[in-house]
């Protein structure tokens, strides 16, 4: 059913975010206003190449091209299979909202050059991890992306921003040793690092050597997807970030780790393989626990930014859990969850990033009554906040849906009640949040009922005008939600990511 | 296949000649800089007319006089003596146009520019020599011509690095004439030659001490702990010699002294038979590598002084070809003999910001440099290129020579190496990027972030440099990469 083709777009898609990056370096600064339109329209580009290679991934075509020979025997190969074509597009996507939202929310920053043509270059790396056809290539882009990602992260060069730039890099470079070595080991064991097969490590390799692989992929990959207890840096890290960022940050990057575990279970070690050494369990154990804990401390948190990091935390546990159950209901709802958690992610931060530009507030308990100055924001707000819930009918839900079925299917019925739990929790630390905004009075409100309703200027200005952002921030936001809405409703049509992953699905599983 | 040829003596000639021109009319600036110029471009060609030869497997070979019977001087350009040779001559020509932008207006230029084309001479020399005895010729020769250079500034600190550095080195320089000495006493030859010279019926004993005699003597250059005492006093020298010659020339010379007796006097086979029979002198030369790899980095860890921080990351990295060199699997051997001219490339950039901030802003110490890549942004990327190659980042040069190392130590059942390895690019990343962050992100202390960068002739070099960098790890297949020839050098190593 799959074949495969050689095609230049798997090229393409890394090279015009690259080419927009040096186009945007190269631009003086007379042609300032131009950085932030040239990054969303390489986005742009970058999606419609990425769009130009959907009707025939769904058709089973794998689009593929051999670049190079890095050293002998290893080639820089790029090709695009269902599976990476979703987190590709995904990326794609949510850069093209976040670019645009950066416009806005970025005017009068300092270091736009920086921040634009480092944005940009992201994508180009997150394309070639999406598109990586080997481990070899695969490492590559996987570690061009955590070095480039600095100088976002510490893009505010705040004390804080620098200690969360500087703690980042040190989680992220002990975790990619783990994976260097892990990735050696496997081209010593198998002498191939090819992404094209269900699985190319063998049991007859011994148990040990196997063991040692799977954990050390596991850490290298688990500091990105931040499984607890690795996950240190995210708390600090995406809520420093500006909020365009911490949007890629929370929705893609931390992905690409979750990503990168599930291409170790499924082209590396293979199913079977993962089965027979029952690894699986202890790992879904293990995002368990991850799981519940980090909701819990989300709901310790007052800064909006943090609380939204710890939730990411625990939906990359959904995405790992989904994955080491091996069931195929399971694996739907592990790999359309990347998608999905991207899209309600990526809306609820570009939302904070709206708050954040137009009054200031950074902590939820300062945001009482905001839903009356950006009533659009803090709808879209609601609307992804539900989404993370799992409300029916939004993407969360089909998310948890086949979760929930895949858990059932493996005869595991504790992982249900944490999928449950976790919802609880969810509404938990995110309701509270709608409700702040829409029910509760702000101060100003508060003191003018105080005064016996006389309203002065100050306080009409403060208390009831319009602060809604602008329309480069509103749109990126306002289409985030409907994402997260129709993709949910419309879930099993054609063109949605569903569709992709049951073919991805059924051949890691086969 | 063997050819005869001049061109092996002429590349060194080439230096020599144009050391004497300088000596005799080198106080006309513009005759002194021509000169330089023009010896290392043809120097470089025709170095480089010899390669498609030796990618196909062809040996050169000029015989000079006898010198005694049966010790000859020999240029005998093999795959590996090619390879030195291309990365000591390519080096040259980017190093001259550095040292003439960095040399404008201090003292004894002539003898400056004199001496440097006689190191590059002899240098050449070393990685031709086709024995044992000429090698050791040159090795000396290079030890004398680099004094003068080490001493340049005159100063009561130059003068004393420069005695420490003669100290260190002929010690070094006598252990090696006293191993050569014996060799030529139990086989008969001093000769290079594929698998090597000696054998076992000597004794494992003898071959034990004579093993170590030569590990002691080039282990001064390549800098093994406890010998490497000299390369950071040294770092006193101005920023050329520090760059091409203690990052490249003088210590690579050490590592190419420890290559050749290895495997072209030992040979593989002899030192695993050595090992069966109980002595394991690979696996003790492997320890002392690890050992440097990781106290070098430490002491990288805690200089302010940033040449001083470049000479014990220099330390460290010369102990990754040890290491590979010590494995004595093809593929650690790849990596460690890759790593001579990847840590050149990656080095010498790092080197050459170091003098081209210095000149600009006379900042020695790390901890004043806040601020530097505001106003010298294109200097600064060059070193952060640098640094990640230095941590092993893929696509970069380091991680070519690491992937390789890290499959030979697998290859040769030794984890711990691998260890060792990714410990050290965690290392190199501790103390290479804060500068790296320094520089970008803490804003200059005087507020001002105009753009001022050095004269092009410093800069040129930073930013070639800097492209090898990721040249030799994006294209490390091709065939005219330096790859290329290690992988041919290995084969004629391991008779694959």
């Amino acid at each position: 059913m799959l074949k495969e083709v050689n095609s230049i777009l798997p090229v393409l898609a890394v090279l015009i975010p690259m080419l927009f990056s040096a186009l945007i370096f190269l631009l003086g600064e007379k042609h300032s206003r131009w950085w932030g339109w040239l990054s969303f329209i390489g986005s742009a580009s970058t999606l419609s190449i990425l769009l130009l290679m959907l009707p025939g991934s769904l058709k089973g075509t794998i689009f593929k091209i051999y670049l190079m020979m890095i050293v002998p025997d290893v080639w820089m190969f790029l090709r695009v299979d269902q599976f990476g074509l979703v987190l590709g597009i995904s990326a794609a996507t949510l850069w093209t909202l976040a670019s645009l939202h950066s416009i806005g929310y970025m005017k009068g920053e300092h270091a736009l050059k920086r921040y634009f043509s480092f944005l940009i270059l992201c994508l180009a790396w997150t394309a070639g991890v999406a598109a990586s056809g080997n481990l070899f290539t695969y490492l590559i882009f996987y570690e061009l992306f955590s070095i480039t990602t600095y100088p976002l992260i510490v893009h505010e060069e705040t004390p804080e921003a620098l200690a969360a730039g500087k703690k980042y890099m040190i989680y992220i470079l002990v975790g990619s040793s783990f994976l260097l070595f892990a990735i050696i080991y496997t081209y010593f064991l198998s002498g191939t690092l090819t992404l094209s097969k269900p699985g190319i490590l063998l049991l007859t390799y011994g148990r040990t050597p196997l063991l040692i692989l799977f954990w050390c992929y596991m850490l290298g990959f688990g500091v990105k997807a931040a499984v607890m207890p690795l996950h240190g840096w995210v708390p600090d890290a995406h809520p420093i970030a500006p909020a365009p960022f911490s949007a890629i940050l929370s929705g893609i990057m931390v992905a690409v780790g979750a990503f990168g575990i599930m291409r170790t279970v499924f082209n590396v070690f293979g199913a079977t393989l993962v089965r027979e050494l029952g690894t699986g369990i202890i790992m879904a154990y293990i995002v368990s626990f991850t799981i519940v804990v980090s909701s819990l401390f989300a709901l310790d948190q007052d800064n909006l930014k943090r609380r939204l990091a710890y939730s990411t935390i625990g939906q990359m546990g959904y995405i790992i859990l989904g994955t080491v159950l091996l069931t195929t209901c399971s694996v739907w709802g592990a790999m359309v969850h990347i998608a999905n958690h991207a899209f309600m992610k990526g809306t609820l931060f570009l939302c904070a990033g709206n708050i954040i530009k137009q009054t200031g507030k950074h902590n939820i308990s300062e945001m009482r009554g905001i839903g009356k100055k950006l009533p659009l924001t803090m709808a879209a707000f609601t609307v992804a906040a539900l989404g993370m819930i799992g409300t029916p009918p939004l993407v969360g839900f089909i998310s948890k849906w086949y979760l929930c079925l895949g858990s059932l299917d493996a005869n595991e019925v504790i992982f249900v009640v944490v999928l449950l739990i976790s919802s609880l929790l969810g509404a938990a630390y995110f309701l509270p949040i709608v409700y702040t905004a829409f029910f509760q009075k702000s101060r100003e409100e508060v003191s003018i009922e105080a005064d016996g309703g006389h309203v002065t200027a100050a306080a009409e200005t403060g208390g009831r005008k319009s602060l809604e952002a602008p329309k480069v921030m509103i749109i990126p936001v306002l289409l985030g939600a409907a994402g997260v809405f129709f993709v949910g409703l419309f879930a099993e049509v054609k063109y949605f990511p569903l569709s992709l992953i049951k073919i991805a699905a059924s051949f890691f599983l086969k | 296949m063997e050819v005869y040829s001049i061109r092996p003596l002429l590349a060194p000639m080439i230096s020599i000649v144009c050391a004497i021109l300088i000596f005799w009319r080198g106080d006309n600036t513009f005759l002194r800089r021509s000169l330089s110029i023009s010896a290392s471009i043809i120097k470089w060609i025709v170095v480089f007319s010899m390669l498609p030869g030796s990618l196909a497997g062809k040996i050169y070979v000029t015989q000079l006089v006898p010198f005694t019977p049966g010790i000859s001087i020999l240029l005998r350009v093999d795959a590996l003596g090619m390879f030195f040779g291309m990365v000591s001559s390519t080096l040259w020509v980017i190093t001259t146009i550095y040292a003439i932008g960095y040399m404008e207006g201090e003292h004894a230029r002539k003898r400056f520019f004199a001496f440097f084309a006689l190191c590059v001479s002899t240098t050449v020399g070393i990685a031709f020599a086709g024995n044992m005895f000429t090698l050791f010729v040159f090795y000396e020769m290079l030890t004398v011509c680099t004094y003068p250079l080490v001493i340049h500034e005159e100063t009561p600190e130059a003068m004393k690095a420069g005695r420490k550095y003669l100290v260190y080195t002929l010690t070094g320089g006598s252990f090696i004439l006293f191993a050569t000495a014996l060799t030529f006493s139990l086989s008969g030859t001093v000769s290079f030659s594929q698998p090597g010279i000696l054998s076992i019926n000597s004794g494992v004993g003898i071959l034990a001490v004579l093993f170590a005699m030569f590990m002691l003597g080039f282990g001064v250059k390549s800098a093994i702990m406890p010998l490497h005492g000299w390369l950071p006093s040294a770092m006193v020298a101005p920023t050329p010699v520090s760059s091409l010659l203690h990052a490249v020339a003088v210590v690579k010379a050490g590592v190419f002294g420890i290559t050749r007796v290895t495997y072209n006097i030992f040979g593989v086979s002899l030192l695993k038979e050595m090992a069966s029979k109980g002595i394991n002198v690979a696996y003790i030369l492997m320890w002392a590598a690890m050992i440097t790899i990781i106290c070098g980095s430490l002491m990288a860890l805690m200089q302010d002084n940033l040449k001083k921080r470049l000479a014990y990351s220099t330390i460290s990295q010369l102990s990754y070809i040890v290491l590979g060199v010590s494995l004595l699997t093809p593929d650690g051997a790849a990596g460690g003999i890759v790593h001579i001219v990847n840590q050149a490339f990656m080095k010498i950039t790092m080197f050459f910001v170091a003098g081209a901030i210095y000149k600009k802003t006379h900042k020695k110490n790390i901890s004043e440099m806040h601020g530097i890549g505001h106003k010298m942004p294109i200097t600064m990327a060059t070193f952060t290129v640098a640094s990640l190659g230095m941590m092993g980042l893929p696509p970069t040069a380091g991680f070519i020579s690491k992937w390789y190392l890290c499959l030979g130590a697998l290859d040769a059942g030794q984890i711990i190496a691998v260890v060792v390895l990714l410990i050290s690019s965690f290392l190199n990343a501790a103390y290479f990027l804060p500068i790296v962050y320094r520089a970008y992100f803490v804003k200059p202390p005087d507020g001002d972030v105009t753009t001022d960068e050095a004269h092009w002739t410093l800069l040129l070099p930073c930013v070639i440099c800097s492209l090898y960098v990721i040249a030799l790890g994006l294209f490390a297949d091709l065939p005219f990469v330096p790859l290329a020839l290690v992988r041919e050098a290995v084969k004629q190593f391991f008779v694959l």
